[in-house]
């Protein structure tokens, strides 16, 4: 999510959007999702570790949060709202998989960062280091620590309390402290 | 990597995620909104109509049960006192001319059951013949009953012979002869395409449909004698569309094209169409064949007015014209999307279009 979108001069808001939708205006939704839908494919991508279930997640996303926008009562902060069932719908996916993911695609998508080269490298060990912790631990901490999501938020997209969530932060964030601190 | 460091790992990363995946999704969102507009909200039902529902479900059971053991107990009376093994059942007999829908297909040594990639079933009958893909079905003979319990969101696609079905949660018998495709729907609804469009058949509805003529080999023509292009296969449109995606990530655009045109070409009838020939016209802009990106996005809309992409298919025709030098083709897509899409997201760059063009 190298940035927000926002909307440009003269286009509607996040908030003028959400309500023309809620009003039943098609062609709203169409330019909401057009704004927001790269960003929270990113979130969705970090998330999940590879591209595979990204148009499933996306779509269902999309539907949920079409389905559920009245509950939104501050209509500006709809993009967080997706990005809430996005997480929520992530979380219950991984859970539910046997199989551990493989985040080859991850890290290949990892640009070189400028001023320091090096850092690709870094972000790279981080991502491996993440992707050793429990889905559990992985997903509370990226959603506040990578993703910037309140306590509240993550609370919600985990299905678990806020105190449960901190925990679950704190213990990932020793772990990763102590794997990357062996290189 | 510092504490506060962490944003740079969001920041670094960017998604597999372009124009035309973002195009293809939102499609499906629009496409699968309004089916579950046309099915009706369930969460929305009354729990009255939910309890009709399960009422009728269960009434069902019980009739279709009944029956069961009514065809089980004749049965019996006539293979007494000899109690042979069981004899294959007559197929004209599970999907009856008559249409005698609570005749469910027998149990028989050589009927068997496939679970559908969705999680429902398939009863085949003997000498059914199905084959199952990663996202849907395609039937080249007999007869089966499929129990679909695809969410609506995403119905699963069937090809019988050469008819495509979409179905999401629905019951249907299908048989497939020499001369005719029959189909018939037990429970929800069945989407047919015909004609280049969709019908719809809900419960009880039918479809009776001519096979193209079967041309037969000379007599004395051995089978192993056919000519060779008899057995050239063509990949199917879902096997395409996946050659399509595979090309494209790995950079091989004209590949892409090439598997693209096929799938247009030869599958014209497959619900891959629209997206086939928007992401064609997508490719050859990027690779600055504008004439034929035109073509390809003029015929996208055309085919396909009331699809959720037609309204980018028209500006991108109108675009592309200009770039392939054609104006007076610009002028008039500009203006056909104008008084197709008043107010829509192309809008200003139409009316730009038109200003300067």
């Amino acid at each position: 999510m190298a940035a927000i979108a926002r909307p440009r001069e003269n286009e509607p808001t996040d908030s003028e959007l959400v309500a023309a939708i809620l009003a039943g205006d098609e062609h709203a939704f169409t330019l909401l999702y057009r704004r927001h839908a790269r960003s929270i494919a990113g979130f969705v991508f970090r998330l999940l570790g590879d591209s595979g279930d990204l148009d499933d997640v996306m779509q269902e996303t999309m539907l949920e949060t079409l389905r559920s926008l009245h509950r939104l009562q501050d209509h500006a902060r709809v993009r967080s709202f997706m990005s809430t069932i996005a997480a929520r719908i992530v979380y219950a996916r991984v859970r539910k998989q046997k199989r551990r993911r493989q985040i080859y695609e991850l890290l290949e998508a990892v640009k070189p960062g400028p001023p320091d080269p090096r850092e690709r490298e870094r972000i790279q060990a981080l991502y491996r280091a993440l992707w050793q912790l429990p889905d559990e631990q992985r997903v509370p901490w990226m959603l506040t620590c990578i993703e910037g999501m309140t306590l509240d938020e993550a609370a919600s997209a985990c299905g678990c309390s806020q105190s449960t969530v901190r925990r679950r932060i704190a213990q990932a964030q020793r772990r990763l402290d102590w794997r990357l601190s062996r290189g | 990597m510092g504490d506060t460091d962490w944003r740079a790992a969001r920041e670094a990363v960017e998604a597999p995620w372009d124009e035309l995946r973002e195009a293809r999704n939102l499609k499906g969102v629009l496409a699968a909104r309004q089916r579950v507009r046309q099915l009706g909200d369930v969460e929305s039902a009354s729990a009255v109509q939910r309890w009709a529902v399960w009422l009728a479900l269960a009434g069902a059971v019980v009739v279709t049960g009944l029956i069961v053991v009514g065809i089980e107990l004749d049965r019996d009376d006539e293979e007494r006192p000899g109690h042979a093994a069981t004899q294959p059942i007559d197929e004209e007999h599970v999907i009856a001319p008559t249409n005698d829908r609570a005749s469910p297909p027998a149990e028989t040594a050589e009927t068997s059951t496939v679970t559908l990639p969705d999680g429902g079933h398939v009863r085949l009958q003997p000498g059914a013949r199905i084959e199952l893909l990663e996202d849907g079905v395609v039937q080249s003979s007999g007869r089966a009953r499929y129990m679909v319990a695809r969410e609506p969101t995403r119905p699963l696609e069937i090809v019988l012979d050469k008819v495509s079905l979409r179905v999401a949660a629905a019951v249907f018998e299908a048989a497939i002869d020499v001369h005719h495709v029959d189909l018939i729907v037990l429970e929800g609804r069945v989407e047919l395409r015909e004609d280049g469009r969709w019908v719809v058949l809900e419960h009880g509805g039918e479809a009776h449909i001519p096979r193209e003529p079967h041309v037969p080999l000379a007599p004395d023509e051995p089978e192993h004698e056919k000519p060779r292009t008899a057995e050239i296969e063509i990949p199917s449109a879902a096997e395409l569309m996946q050659r399509v995606d595979q090309a494209r990530s790995e950079g091989r655009l004209e590949d892409a094209i090439v598997d693209l045109r096929t799938l247009v070409e030869q599958h014209g009838q497959s619900t891959y169409v629209g997206a086939a020939l928007f992401t064609l016209a997508q490719l050859e802009s990027k690779r600055g064949r504008h004439q034929a990106a035109a073509a390809a996005f003029a015929e996208h809309s055309r085919r396909f007015p009331n699809d959720p992409l037609s309204e980018d298919a028209l500006a991108g025709a109108a675009t592309q014209s200009v770039l392939a030098g054609a104006a007076n083709h610009a002028r008039e897509f500009a203006q056909e999307y104008l008084e197709r899409f008043p107010g829509g997201i192309h809008q200003t760059r139409m009316l730009d279009l038109l200003a300067t063009n």
